[in-house]
């Protein structure tokens, strides 16, 4: 099936079979920060953000992607602002394998996107769709926020 | 993963939608956000109607009536300020009970909540206390109870388009009491109250668990209506919660703690109920 949309601020017209995922095609094309973890939605762990919205892709057909701007990892790590973040998360050891930062950082985004000052609330709920198998999310969730108050909005 | 999926269709609207349905029963299934369908690895299904370009995605207020669109999702239910402002927040406060992460909220929708569900439902909870009603289309247009609807096994090939919730009763109150184990929902108790001079006038109670069915509390809501909404009162009423609410007993708790649970969270919805009416007092 043809599907056009975006992936990294790029336009892109994709031949894609009817039952592939969003997780496949995006990994297929390059993109490794999109994490292949539980195929369930459970992990988070391959989290994008797709017309503004933090999802599961592993739970989204890539047709269901048609029209829009999708956001990886890749697409955002250079983006200045992401220093302090990179910074903080290293200061608080936060993480032991790695494999679940770039899906959470994908969701802190897809929150700062909306709300440049959230609550801790706010925070928590974001990312509770974000498993950390190695830390129980409690570091990496603590490192997150104290970014969030370095980066005072210039995200 | 789907293995067998062929095709993905996207009608522009709901008699295109329903034609499609008609045509290729047997594999063909709706899809809307698709995280449970996608969740469940179907290995049969070959095709897949997309109804998110039918434009169900809204929540309206008209005439008195709360109309909110089959695709709309979650997440929106749980943000929007008309959603937080209908019957104290309960639809807002369910949405976001109906999953821990925001990633699903953000893409399942409110049809696709009310159809695929199998157990516990905060959604389906709080809609059965606020006597909502479900229209079908698909033949003849019809609109359904929410009762009724629940105990439907399936749409014959109709389409849910929308979930309308009637006006309230001047002070009238709802709450809802979750209670967690392990982080886990276990059960969740719902409620609607109607007072007129500090008497309780009408009274929905529902405790959604481990059945698709919310089980509604008939006995304590016969035994609060024309009683004065106080302390003491809402403390027998949820006394007779725990005698009349039978769940089932499965690897998250037994039924018989489910049940001694089940009193608290009536008692926790009911005084959230009186402190709303004081409040406004
Ligand atoms: S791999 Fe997508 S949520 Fe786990
Ligand atoms: S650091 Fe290993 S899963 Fe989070």
């Amino acid at each position: 099936m043809k599907i056009s949309l975006t992936i990294n601020n790029r336009k892109k017209t994709l031949d894609v079979p009817a039952n592939q995922t969003l997780m496949d095609l995006l990994r297929a094309q390059g993109l490794w920060s999109v994490k292949h973890g539980c195929e369930t939605g459970d992990c988070g762990n391959c989290t994008v953000i797709a017309g503004g919205l933090a999802v599961n892709s592993c739970i989204m057909l890539a047709v269901q992607a048609n029209g829009k701007a999708i956001t990886t990892f890749e697409g955002v790590r250079e983006k200045s602002g992401f220093s302090p973040v990179k910074e903080t998360l290293m200061d608080f050891g936060d993480s032991d394998c790695g494999f679940c930062i770039p899906g959470m950082l994908m969701s802190m985004k897809a929150l700062l996107d909306k709300i440049s000052d959230p609550t801790e609330e706010e925070l928590v709920d974001a990312l509770a769709g974000n498993l950390c198998r190695c830390t129980q999310s409690v570091k990496p969730v603590q490192a997150i926020l104290e970014a969030i108050k370095k980066i005072q909005g210039k995200w | 993963m789907l293995s067998n999926l062929k095709n993905v269709f996207r009608p522009k609207s709901i008699p295109q939608a329903l034609a499609l349905l008609e045509k290729n029963s047997g594999s063909i299934l709706i899809i809307a956000g698709g995280t449970k369908l996608l969740q469940t690895k179907n290995n049969i299904v070959q095709e897949l109607v997309d109804i998110t370009g039918l434009e169900l995605n809204y929540m309206n207020d008209e005439d008195g009536l709360t109309r909110i669109g089959a695709t709309t999702p979650l997440q929106k239910l749980v943000e929007s300020q008309k959603s937080k402002n209908l019957a104290n927040g309960i639809v807002s406060q369910a949405a976001q009970l109906s999953h821990r992460s925001k990633m699903i909220r953000n893409v399942s929708t409110l049809g696709g909540e009310l159809v695929t569900t199998s157990s516990l439902s905060t959604l389906y909870c709080a809609l059965l206390v606020l006597q909502a009603q479900v229209r079908i289309a698909g033949g003849e247009e019809f609109a359904l109870a929410m009762n009724i609807f629940l105990n439907k096994k399936n749409l014959g090939g109709g389409l849910l388009v929308e979930v309308i919730i009637p006006a309230m009763e001047p002070q009238t109150y709802a709450a809802l009491a979750p209670v967690f184990h392990t982080g886990k929902p276990l059960l969740c108790a719902c409620v609607r109250i109607s007072l007129s001079k500090r008497k309780c006038q009408i009274a929905k109670i529902a405790i959604t668990s481990t059945e698709r069915v919310p089980q509604r509390l008939h006995t304590i809501e016969e035994y609060l209506e024309g009683k004065p909404f106080t302390p003491a009162i809402i403390e027998t009423a949820a006394d007779k919660a725990a005698e009349q609410f039978i769940p089932i007993s499965d690897s998250l708790a037994s039924k018989e703690y489910r049940q001694e649970v089940s009193h608290s969270a009536v008692k926790k919805a009911l005084l959230k109920c009186l402190d709303h009416a004081e409040s406004a007092i």
